[in-house]
């Protein structure tokens, strides 16, 4: 496989969609996460780019899936030159917020736990999954976190289930900055900024603003994920409008 | 005062249990029998199998297992002594933690399932500190170090922080704010 390869996980819809298409347009041979049933347009690029827009089941939450995914893409490739972790549990709707009468429930386990299983730990178990198909290439593992991993910006007085998954998150890469950046890997931390929710038929939710859809975002990630920066021996989390947030 | 402790069973909640009795501060557990002053979450230990790194393999049980003991169960505590502290003098809410929780400064290449469990407690307590600040609660959060310093967490957890206590910090009332501090007094960014 001549050209540069990358794997993106939860590239259903959204956000994980538009940024795998991004890598086809830009030369890359993609390998899919293909996760939910029933979303057509993940399906539609692997038909009308055989070989070139590869989907894999996987499940992030499951390490069975996270090892099946490896060796599938180990079929088809010996070198993964980037890994995009964006599959995300968004934590079930609104809640961990304290009510005003302190008697209602102020977290749910089962849904905080999950959180943090999703978005954390399944990132940091799929980069461990694909270290072995890392050491030659760009090196490059990119995550989308978000704004509300940052503690120092924290503003909301409701709603922590999200939140502390992603400041997880944000934790797990720093600790594998902390093993792998000697090893000659680089590392991307995005917050991909607000988005519209995509159905499966390629729809979006909410008010038409082209600057919600996910496509915009994809955009202006795509050259952060796969650039250079002046700052490499640095861990920062970067917004999709180019600015450092603080953690 | 009363103190309700989330767990008085290990070796540093048991000095800090005696620490808050020298100062006249009552310590409970279990299901509180009246008002609540402080909760203390002392939930801080690094599990014998949290050491491995992403080379060594990544243990998920261990990561969710300090989920569990640093998250999920000191907040369901919390939500159980809500009412209690509700009717109590001083709502404060303690918790121990550990500088190396801080994204910031974290050098670690093990031990993930603390550090990302604590990170992950750091911003819940930062969201429950915006809402319930308002209500009069305030927060404290503390890395024992070598746990050595049983006395100096006590009177970290039991004074106060705001002007009225000629603890004003480069003009703001750190009352107002959550903050990581250690034994030393030192404050640690997130």
């Amino acid at each position: 496989m001549a050209s540069k390869t990358v794997l993106v996980t939860g590239a259903d819809r959204g956000f994980g969609l538009r940024v795998a298409q991004e890598f086809l347009r830009g030369g890359y041979t993609v390998f899919a996460g293909k996760f939910l049933d029933g979303f057509e347009l993940i399906d539609r690029e692997a038909e009308a780019n055989p070989g070139r827009f590869i989907t894999v089941r996987l499940d992030v939450e499951s390490r069975d899936s996270i090892l099946a995914m490896r060796d599938e893409v180990a079929r088809h490739t010996d070198r993964i030159d980037v890994f995009v972790s964006n599959a995300a549990f968004m934590g079930g709707g609104p809640g961990g917020m304290p009510p005003p009468d302190l008697k209602e429930s102020l977290i749910d386990v089962p849904l905080a736990e999950k959180s943090v299983r999703v978005n954390a730990l399944g990132a940091l178990l799929c980069t461990e999954a694909l270290l072995p198909l890392m050491q030659t290439g760009m090196k490059r593992l990119c995550y989308v976190s978000s704004e509300v991993a940052s503690i120092n910006q924290m503003m909301r007085d409701n709603g922590f289930r999200y939140p502390m998954s992603k400041t997880a998150l944000n934790m797990a890469v720093r600790m594998l900055h902390n093993s792998l950046h000697g090893e000659g890997f680089t590392f991307r931390l995005y917050h991909p900024g607000p988005m519209r929710r995509m159905a499966s038929d390629g729809g979006l939710s909410g008010e038409a603003d082209p600057k919600t859809d996910p496509s915009y975002s994809a955009g202006l990630a795509f050259p952060f994920f796969t650039g250079d920066r002046p700052d490499e021996d640095r861990l920062v989390m970067v917004d999709f409008l180019g600015y450092v947030w603080p953690f | 005062m009363v103190a309700y402790f989330t767990d008085i069973s290990s070796g540093f909640a048991v000095r800090l249990a005696d620490e808050f009795e020298k100062s006249g501060v009552a310590v409970t557990g279990g299901v509180p029998n009246g008002p609540v002053d402080l909760f203390v979450s002392t939930e801080n230990e690094r599990a014998k199998n949290d050491f491995f790194s992403v080379s060594s393999g990544i243990d998920p049980d261990a990561i969710m297992d300090a989920v569990r003991r640093h998250v999920s169960e000191p907040l369901k505590k919390l939500e159980e002594v809500l009412p209690y502290l509700e009717r109590g003098g001083l709502k404060r809410i303690c918790f121990l933690s550990g500088a190396s929780a801080s994204v910031n400064m974290n050098a670690e290449t093990s031990g993930y399932g603390y550090n990302m469990s604590k990170a992950a407690l750091h911003n819940a307590l930062m969201i429950i500190k915006n809402r319930l600040g308002k209500e009069g609660y305030t927060f404290r959060l503390y890395d024992p170090m070598a746990n050595s310093l049983p006395h100096t967490a006590a009177d970290y957890f039991l004074k106060g922080l705001g002007k009225q206590h000629g603890n004003e910090i480069y003009g703001q009332n750190e009352e107002r704010r959550l903050t990581l501090r250690d034994a030393l007094g030192r404050e640690w960014p997130w």
